[in-house]
């Protein structure tokens, strides 16, 4: 018996090697030596690469503007994803296999395609423009500026919301609804004492992964708003790919603060849903 | 006038007609069981009283009142789900106390009724518990309260027993039995089982596509059933067709079946004289298996080609037949139901 679940045990391990070199020579690595470089300079190593971003009005806004346009987007995306996703959960099957599909395709059109559309619908002579402008809805709208980029964002935040919480719906089954309804709460009192709750852990989950969603988010902002956006991910670009600023141990240094901001909020979750855990 | 009234109540989901025209009523402080084969309409019925679903028409009163079109919640109804349906996020007093905070009740008193249920059920244990934490029968017991601390009208359970283990369900069955002594609510009780509605229902209401067949006390139900098709749900009938009457107990003219319960039924070794009980039928028989059910000791015999099964009360005292062994079965008069399709 022991002889066969050892065997089976190093057949796992085997079988799954492939796949832990793909995360060791494509994550793990890469990670080590943006973290290595990241403690370098020109000459020497040090910290000076963290010590300039941080004295840095300019690098430490560019976090700002990421920060707010991520929760932001991220808000947006819940605010509207998640009643979509309750209303979606009401049509008959073949509807929410239509609208997940498309969100599927829509939370992955990012990047130049979706800039693209953006400019056409909604830059300065975009026909949606133009046609608010002549109907009189709008003065002066420009889309390549911050609120554009929140915009924009929220185009792929949302379709992705909706993918993120429509699963988790599952635990609200339609007996819990009628049995709060039979003893005579109204669906807001349903909403906010009992279905909320327990969406609340999903929800966590599904607005930090919204929030490292948008923080990486770099083609869909350099392709509206080129270098004028002050976001993280194209100060890295710029120090990387850039031709009069190139400093890549500092873009390092950015990179592994953007990594850290990603992980301290995931690591915060997890330890708010364990204490949870642990109260029931 | 009863209690609950439903009257020509009909429902259809689109071309299907779940049921149509039915009437049932239901008198203060009993217990109604609702039982026949899934998808008879038996719960669509529960959820139409409940106000869960709506009748296309037909009219349902509860305490003389028409509440046919009145909001589910606004129904004094109370109903006990086949999952329980607790509140996944709140703990047992917090289930409890739900409803009544919707009421507008002041904290005291909810305090009071909530302590009361708590008490009644034997939930001060896992009063603080959470219903992820709870067994099933925890769970069923806590959704029964959460029904009864509101103190409804008319209490609707929906297979509320099916999820349990034999056990636990056994129990359960016993103390709501108990509950409704002691309380004195009125329910409808649905289930596919009938020996929970025999045990359970003060009436007991069989269903078969969409249509009563029978509504009965239990014990009229047991022994009288009014057709072949409760015969065959209600327990082990044994069912005779008229030429098998004929030809195993030469009874001949008969144009109805017979049924006959096992336990109705005497058995005794072949050699021994023909009893002296007239009017009973007789034939030989040939014992096939033996087996113990517990109280009882169920013979499968044969006779010529027909099964027939015959109870013995197993007592320590009680001659048991060997397989293959011949023997001889009687059926009294009186233990016969006849009936047409």
């Amino acid at each position: 018996m022991i002889d066969i679940s050892a065997k089976t045990r190093i057949l796992a391990w085997l079988a799954a090697m492939p796949f832990l070199l793909v995360v060791l020579m494509f994550e793990i690595a890469p990670l080590l030596a943006v973290a290595a470089n990241s403690i370098q300079t020109e000459t020497s190593f040090s910290l000076s690469n963290y010590s300039e971003i941080l004295t840095s009005k300019f690098y430490l806004g560019s976090f700002k503007v990421s920060f707010l346009i991520s929760i932001a987007t991220a808000l947006i995306g819940l605010g509207i994803g998640l009643p979509a996703a309750v209303l979606l959960k009401r049509m008959p099957g073949r509807v929410q296999q239509f609208v997940v599909i498309c969100s599927n395709i829509g939370a992955n059109f990012t990047g130049f395609p979706l800039a693209f559309s953006f400019v056409i619908m909604l830059g300065v002579s975009g026909s949606f423009t133009l046609l608010l402008q002549r109907i009189g809805l709008l003065e002066d709208f420009n889309i390549y500026s911050t609120s554009g980029l929140v915009i924009a964002y929220s185009y792929f935040q949302i379709q992705f919301a909706i993918l993120l919480v429509l699963p988790s719906l599952a635990a609200i089954t339609a007996e819990i609804e009628e049995a709060a309804h039979l003893v005579g709460a109204s669906r807001f009192a349903f909403w906010w004492r009992i279905g909320l709750p327990i969406l609340a852990p999903s929800l966590l989950g599904s607005f930090l992964l919204l929030f490292a969603n948008a923080m990486g988010t770099y083609a869909t902002a350099w392709a509206l708003v080129g270098g004028s956006a002050n976001v993280v991910t194209i100060r890295i670009g710029e120090l990387t790919a850039g031709d009069v600023f190139s400093d890549p141990y500092l873009a390092d240094a950015l990179a592994m603060l953007l990594v850290v901001s990603l992980i301290l909020p995931i690591v915060v979750e997890q330890m708010f849903l364990r204490t949870k855990d642990r109260d029931r | 006038m009863s209690y609950v009234e439903i009257r020509e109540l009909t429902k259809k989901f689109d071309t299907t007609t779940v049921f149509e025209n039915i009437n049932l009523d239901v008198d203060e402080g009993k217990i109604c069981v609702l039982v026949g084969p899934s998808g008879c309409g038996k719960t669509t019925l529960l959820r139409a009283v409940a106000g869960l679903t709506h009748p296309d028409s037909g009219v349902i009163r509860l305490d003389q009142r028409d509440v046919t079109k009145v909001e589910a919640k606004n129904r004094g109804v109370g109903m006990v789900f086949q999952h329980y349906a607790l509140f996944p996020n709140m703990t047992v007093e917090q289930n409890l106390a739900f409803g009544l905070e919707q009421k507008k009740l002041p904290r005291p008193e909810i305090r009071k009724k909530v302590d009361g249920v708590i008490e009644l059920m034997g939930l001060g244990p896992r009063a603080k518990a959470r219903p992820a934490a709870l067994s099933g029968g925890q769970k069923q017991r806590v959704a029964l309260a959460r029904a009864l601390v509101l103190e409804p009208k008319l209490l609707l359970l929906d297979e509320p027993l099916s999820a349990l283990d034999a056990q636990i369900r056994k129990r359960l069955r016993d103390e709501l039995k108990r509950l409704q002594h002691d309380v004195g609510f009125t329910a409808i009780f649905v289930t596919h089982d009938q020996e929970e509605a025999l045990m359970l229902g003060d009436q007991v209401a069989i269903m078969q596509a969409g249509r009563f067949v029978q509504i009965g006390a239990p014990a009229e139900i047991y022994n009288r059933p009014a057709n072949l098709a409760v015969a065959n749900f209600v327990g082990d009938f044994n069912i005779f067709d008229p030429a098998t009457v004929e030809r195993l107990f030469g009874v001949a003219a008969q144009t109805s079946s017979w049924a006959v319960r096992p336990e109705a039924i005497d058995i005794s070794p072949a050699d021994r004289k023909a009893s002296a009980n007239g009017g009973a039928v007789e034939t030989e028989v040939t014992v096939m298996a033996v087996q113990i059910l517990g109280a009882m000791v169920r013979h499968y015999t044969r006779a010529q080609d027909v099964m027939i099964k015959v109870d013995l009360l197993n007592k320590p005292d009680q001659r048991l037949f060997q397989i293959g062994e011949k023997a001889r079965i009687s059926i009294a008069r009186n233990a016969i139901a006849e009936m047409n399709e």
